[in-house]
């Protein structure tokens, strides 16, 4: 049981540190162009909405749906096969 | 611990415990201001949740502890990491309690015309005896009404202006295309953006006040749950509170807004409501910041008690929040007219730098040594701490130098590396010194 509990926690670890990783490559990508590239985001992309504001909503958007993602799949998968793993003992 | 509470109820306590002066007057301000600064703000506070939730919430509460100086003094025995570590996390709390009741006392004087000393005794005093009274239970109960009162505000604000604006049809799009959203304003160099992030994104896993307040459900469903939806609420609500800001540059003349970043949504309300939205606005300000404010005395008090001076003496916690209220008071008053931004920047700064490395290295890095992380944990608080009064902030505004010795208004970059490399390299001196 241990190993098989040791294993799972592993898989869970990478699985936090690939999420982890998409949200860093997200608001970094966005931190960037802020940076370096401000003219890049200071086109208007419908009528007076620049490129700034619509990258600013898509990363909070895109935090939301991979929070989500996350949750769900701790509370569905990982919680079931965690409770597997102890019943067996 | 007491009662326990569900998700949607923690949800809202997290939304409490986080959302204080600075984010609601704060981003209306800085965004009718100086425009796109309030939207990056916000992105960087939103996205701070995410990495607090996968990086270390996670395996904190798989192990069982609560609070993040427990989980390193789980791994690593011996008292004096455990001090170390409380005392910088206790430091952090210090700062952020500080700018919030110079937020509240400076609002308090402006309406009521008290005089700034006795706002900021009477902020505190009240401040204490709520917290003494009530402990985390009614803190957590406060913070959860707190929210909903705040929303329901926020949207009453909105409607308001849609209403007052339907006539004239195209004024978002007017706000908006001024060169005020571009975002170019904010610093003046790329290194500021990326340090700035740093903080913004690490220093609210490593903000105990936050931290505490994820364990204070029945289970990890609903710890995790209480996360997201805390996440969802607090993007709405910046979304709601940016859009303020730019309306307020829109329909506020060019008096109002140069009165001082921080009342410009309590001028809006004035120009919406009149006296009443005017009042109840700043009343809900008050409650907002006492939301923080006990929030974050309950968290500095439980770790006074517990891992400073480590007593299980109920007496003990009412001691360690008066202490934490006296020299609250006192900072406050030294403090007086402080930039309350930069002040919880540098308590984001802090977190990030030296409770982040040290919770992540003890979390997921082996051969670790005790000495390495109370190092690292130092060098980064240190580094913070001396960069930031090197830099414009304070050595240029304060002190009035001319030019400033560090170059750069955040030193995050540069503290929260220095940090994580001094616990790898003398864990790695060590152990190549003990085999």
């Amino acid at each position: 049981m241990d190993k098989d509990l040791k294993k799972l926690n592993n898989f869970h670890k990478k699985i936090s540190f690939l999420f982890s990783f998409i949200i860093f490559f997200i608001y970094f990508s966005f931190i960037y162009l802020v940076a370096f590239h401000i003219g890049f985001l200071s086109n208007n992309f419908f009528f007076n909405l620049n490129l700034g504001l619509l990258y600013s909503f898509a990363v909070i958007i895109l935090c939301i749906l991979i929070t989500g993602i996350y949750v769900w799949w701790n509370n569905s998968f990982y919680e079931k096969e965690l409770k597997k793993i102890k019943k067996i003992e | 611990m007491q009662n326990k509470f569900n998700a949607f109820q923690n949800a809202l306590a997290l939304f409490g415990d986080y959302i204080g002066a600075a984010s609601f007057l704060g981003i209306v301000g800085l965004t009718a201001t100086r425009g796109f600064d309030g939207l990056f703000y916000a992105v960087g506070w939103i996205v701070g949740w995410p990495i607090m939730l996968f990086l270390v919430a996670e395996p904190m509460s798989r192990r069982g502890v609560t609070t993040y100086v427990d989980l390193i003094a789980l791994r690593f025995s011996g008292k004096d990491i455990k001090i170390i570590l409380s005392l910088i996390g206790l430091l952090c709390i210090l700062i952020f309690l500080v700018a919030e009741l110079i937020g509240a006392a400076l609002l308090l004087s402006l309406i009521t015309g008290i005089n700034y000393s006795l706002s900021l005794f009477f902020v505190t005093f009240i401040s204490v005896c709520f917290v003494l009274l009530g402990g985390m239970f009614a803190t957590t109960w406060f913070q959860i009404y707190k929210t909903v009162i705040l929303f329901s505000l926020a949207l009453i604000i909105l409607f308001l202006i849609f209403y007052k604006m339907n006539a004239n049809n195209v004024f978002l799009a007017n706000g908006i295309s001024s060169n005020l959203f571009l975002p170019q304003t904010i610093f003046r160099y790329p290194f500021d953006y990326f340090s700035l992030s740093l903080a913004l994104l690490f220093g609210t896993a490593g903000l105990p006040n936050v931290l505490i307040r994820f364990f204070t459900v029945s289970d990890r469903r609903s710890a995790r749950m209480s996360v997201f939806l805390a996440t969802v609420l607090i993007s709405i609500f910046y979304l709601i509170v940016f859009f303020l800001g730019v309306e307020s540059r829109f329909i506020l003349d060019k008096k109002d807004l140069s009165d001082g970043a921080n009342m410009v949504l309590l001028h809006l309300t004035r120009y919406l409501g009149h006296n009443l939205l005017f009042y109840i606005t700043a009343a809900i300000t008050f409650i907002t910041i006492f939301a923080v404010v006990s929030g974050l005395f309950v968290a500095g008090a439980t770790t006074l008690k517990e891992d400073v001076i480590n007593s299980k003496k109920s007496y003990i916690w009412a001691f360690s929040v008066i202490l934490i209220g006296i020299f609250a008071d006192l900072l406050a008053m030294i403090f007086k007219g402080q930039n309350v931004a930069f002040m919880v920047g540098l308590s984001y700064s802090l977190a990030a730098s030296a409770n982040f490395p040290a919770l992540f290295c003890s979390i997921y890095l082996s051969n670790i040594s005790n000495i390495a992380v109370i190092s690292g944990s130092l060098l980064g608080a240190v580094l913070a701490i001396i960069l930031t009064i090197l830099g414009p902030t304070v050595w240029v505004d304060v002190f009035h130098y001319s030019t400033p010795i560090y170059p750069f208004v955040d030193s995050t970059l540069i503290s929260m590396t220095a940090s994580f490399m001094t616990i790898i390299i003398i864990s790695r001196l060590q152990k190549s010194h003990n085999t």
